[in-house]
């Protein structure tokens, strides 16, 4: 089930760069919010901390009723945070199914390797391929169901249909409707803000490290969001 | 050439003099051990400091420099002195091709390809019976036995040479090539970007170390009269050198120096306090560890910045 | 004639599977940590004096028992080591300094044994397995090479089961390939690190302790056994566990027939013949 997430007052920073300053958001349990901003936003830098593979930043990041922990990526998966990463990053040594096996570990749920191959039915006959072998939108099949094999309350997808062609990005957003559906909380990234802001229930636009523009994704679109988008607003 | 550069030089004649002739033979072969080791060390820094080329096979161009002296100053009536200055560069030359080849191995590969090079010349050597096999070489010049002194001339040279050399790299790497492998020891990427051609430096560099050691190895087996394949190829040459610049500091002219004097201050103490050979290994290795591991550039290189922080702030 | 020639066959296989298992370990600690572990040799050297030790100790040991001891002490210092210098080590971006501190490890190890065990050759026998003989179709073949191969070939099954169809041999397979990943699918990446240098400690010890039964050790022969460790990896590519047994098997045919023609050559030959591949391989990618 979903958790409720709420992060005050975050800073980050890569020696001089601040990456995020000062971002306060709270996700809560179940919601699906989408997550736009120009490269060099601070999107990806956020993915890092919430999952741990950065550290060092200053602020706070709640998880339910606990804070997290910082640069910890095994608490925060544990904790039940997993990451859709930019590029896939799948194991190459790893066939289809061991990817998926190597996401389940320990916190049980719905999201069974059966569950996770019904979800994406391709993904049966490829089990024992390499994932390196497999089109662009398969291998994003394979790292959505990597991730949700660790039973997520948070699932956190970065530059989702990056790369894919129209019909695969629609493929993977009815999938993930259906983990939506499963009240799993999601924030998900997508350069496409018209698309994504058609599956989400808020969005939340950032530019050079802070929030510019959060509010109902009903209605959003590409026009109403330029300013925060370019950092006009701020 | 900077003044206290020339200054350098014009001091080190004088006292490559002095160190020759007023210095009791004892104190001679220890210097002359010491400035070799330090010459080796340079040159494997130049490699590897500079050019990223780490190799574990330098012991290969000490046993080259010391055969191709005592086989071509055996052999002929050239002066011993005149061979020393040819071999460098035949060994040198030499190296062009064997660098060609071993390009093609990368990193860690390149490093320990080059220490099977080293093994297969050592094996080479000691089946070849007009190099004296097994038994090794003494040297005498055109048949005769070797007359005079010749750590002192040696001893004089390596003190001249170490100087030289020092002040000749600081002059090189303000040269555009100099510049270039400055540019390429602190990335490579852009170096190649900004039009250097890599692998033609990496091919002078592996030359120039190659023959700077050779003629380091050269000078050390003119002072003990006798080489062999057991110890000219032996890989305590390449553990010294190795030791010495991982202390003193990669990548750095100054850091070699102090690495070697630290290198044979510890053993003289140690053989004084009756120390083994072994645990005087033993000692220099988890030396260089620690280093590693706390001060991975070297000594040289975090005093410079313990000296420069108090002017820093001021 | 045809009995030298099956003779010969049978000493480069079972030679060719030691010089494989030699390199097994190096295979493992270089494909998997990505460090070039230069104190494996002495890492073999060291299974090889174990073993001595232990048969020393108590005479009847049986030869799974000897390998068992030799296996859990290197194994337990391949951990150590790793633990306390080569992890931290490897945190550092230059991939130079781990191969650094490992060539300063295998100094203090080499030097460390000639304090303790001297500097002379030691062999092992157990069980007087090294005068017994065995006859398969009209072939004498000595059991000591029939069982050292045996031992490696188990060793390789063992490997390859353990890297191929077990949990920890996908954690260990993932590490490898993307270890800040691994970590956020609460994989203990520095746990698997150690796991992998114990297994490869210990892989070095077998080897060592193959050797010792067929030839004596000294605590000096850990040089050309790193070599030939980098030899078997080198040809075989990393990655792979066939190649490194069909690279073993060249080399060892190589051993067994240079030591027949000139038996004063040592590892020569032996080195020549990976070097000519190198030389092959160089010209055929174009010498620029």
């Amino acid at each position: 089930m979903g958790a409720r997430l709420e992060i005050t007052d975050l800073t980050a920073a890569y020696g001089e760069f601040r990456a995020l300053s000062g971002l306060s958001l709270t996700i809560a349990a179940g919601e699906t919010l989408a997550l736009v901003g120009a490269n060099g936003a601070g999107k990806s830098t956020l993915m890092k901390v919430l999952t741990g593979l950065m550290g060092g930043w200053q602020g706070r990041v709640t998880l339910g009723d606990a804070p997290l922990r910082p640069g910890d990526p095994r608490a925060a998966s544990a904790r039940g945070i997993a990451l859709v990463p930019e590029g896939r990053l799948l194991f190459d040594s790893l066939t289809v199914e061991e990817n998926l096996l190597i996401g389940a570990s320990g916190r049980r749920g719905p999201w069974d390797i059966p569950a996770i191959l019904s979800l994406f039915p391709v993904l049966t006959e490829k089990r024992r391929a390499r994932p390196s072998t497999l089109s662009g939108g398969q291998q994003q099949m394979v790292a959505i169901g990597r991730a949700l094999a660790s039973n997520p309350d948070v699932l956190l997808c970065d530059e989702i249909s990056l790369g894919l062609s129209p019909r695969v990005v629609d493929e993977v957003y009815a999938a993930l409707a259906r983990v939506r559906a499963a009240g799993v909380t999601m924030v998900i990234v997508d350069q496409d803000i018209g698309r994504v802001a058609g599956r989400a229930d808020r969005v939340a636009c950032l530019f050079k490290g802070h929030i510019t523009h959060l509010g109902p994704a009903a209605g959003t679109t590409p026009a109403s969001l330029h300013d925060a988008y370019f950092g006009a607003a701020a | 050439m900077r003044r206290f550069e020339l200054a350098a030089l014009c001091l080190a004649v004088p006292a490559a003099f002095a160190a020759a002739w007023g210095i009791d033979p004892g104190l001679q072969f220890l210097l002359v051990e010491a400035l070799v080791l330090f010459l080796m060390a340079q040159m494997w820094n130049l490699a590897a400091g500079y050019a990223g080329q780490v190799s574990f096979g330098q012991q290969l161009f000490v046993g080259a420099g010391a055969y191709a002296l005592f086989a071509i100053a055996n052999a002929t009536a050239v002066p011993v002195w005149v061979v020393l200055a040819v071999v460098p560069v035949l060994v040198g030359l030499a190296a062009i091709p064997l660098g060609m080849v071993m390009f093609h191995l990368k990193h860690a590969y390149f490093a320990i390809g080059m220490w099977v090079v080293a093994e297969i010349a050592q094996q080479l050597v000691l089946i070849t019976p007009w190099l004296g096999g097994t038994g090794g070489l003494t040297l005498r010049p055109n048949g005769e036995p070797m007359q005079g002194f010749p750590e002192q001339l040696v001893l004089g040279l390596a003190l001249f040479g170490s100087v030289a050399l020092v002040v000749g790299l600081r002059v090189f790497l303000r040269t555009p090539m100099g510049l270039a492998t400055l540019a390429m020891r602190d990335n490579p990427a852009a170096a190649e970007g900004a039009g250097v051609d890599i692998r033609r430096l990496h091919l002078i560099l592996f030359a120039l170390t190659a023959a700077g050691t050779a003629l380091a190895g050269a000078m050390y087996y003119t002072t003990t009269l006798y080489t062999s394949p057991l110890d000219a190829f032996q890989v305590n040459w390449i553990v010294a050198t190795m030791f010495i610049v991982v202390i003193g500091g990669i990548g750095t002219l100054t850091g070699p120096a102090i690495g070697t004097v630290l290198m044979i201050t510890l053993r003289e103490v140690m053989t004084a306090y009756g120390f083994s050979g072994d645990q005087y290994w033993i000692v220099m290795g988890l030396i260089s560890i620690v280093t590693l591991l706390f001060l991975p550039r070297g000594l040289w290189p975090a005093l410079q910045a313990v000296l420069s922080r108090p002017r820093a702030t001021t | 004639m045809i009995a030298t020639l099956a003779d010969i066959l049978f000493q480069g296989l079972t030679l060719g599977g030691l010089y494989g298992m030699i390199g097994a370990g190096l295979a493992l600690s270089y494909g998997i940590l990505k460090v070039v572990q230069l104190a494996h040799g002495e890492f073999i050297t060291l299974g090889a004096f174990l073993a001595v030790g232990a048969v020393a100790l108590v005479p009847w040991l049986p030869l799974p028992a000897a390998l068992a001891a030799a296996f859990v002490g290197c194994a337990a210092l391949g951990v150590v080591t790793q633990a306390a210098a080569v992890e931290r080590a490897m945190s550092f971006r230059d991939p130079v300094v781990p191969m650094l501190v490992t060539f300063g490890l295998s100094i203090i190890l080499r030097n460390g044994l000639v304090e303790t065990v001297g500097a002379d050759l030691r062999g092992l026998d157990i069980g007087g397995l090294a005068q017994a003989n065995v006859t398969i179709a009209g072939l004498t073949l000595g059991l000591l090479p029939l069982v050292s191969l045996g031992i490696a070939l188990v060793a390789f099954a063992g490997l390859g089961l353990l890297v191929f169809r077990t949990r920890l041999g996908r954690e260990i397979r993932a590490v490898s390939d993307r270890p800040d990943i691994a970590a956020l699918m609460g994989i203990r990446v520095t746990h698997v690190h150690l796991i992998v240098a114990g297994l490869s400690a210990g892989l070095a010890a077998i080897a060592g302790v193959l050797l010792a039964m067929r030839a004596s050790v000294s605590p000096f022969s850990g040089i050309g056994h790193l070599l030939i460790a980098f030899e078997v990896v080198v040809l075989g590519g990393l990655g792979s566990i066939k190649g490194v047994l069909l690279a073993g098997l060249l080399l060892g045919m190589t051993q067994v027939i240079s030591a027949r023609i000139d038996p004063n050559a040592g590892l020569l030959y032996v080195h020549l013949v990976f070097f000519a591949a190198l030389v092959w391989r160089a010209l055929r990618g174009g010498l620029r």
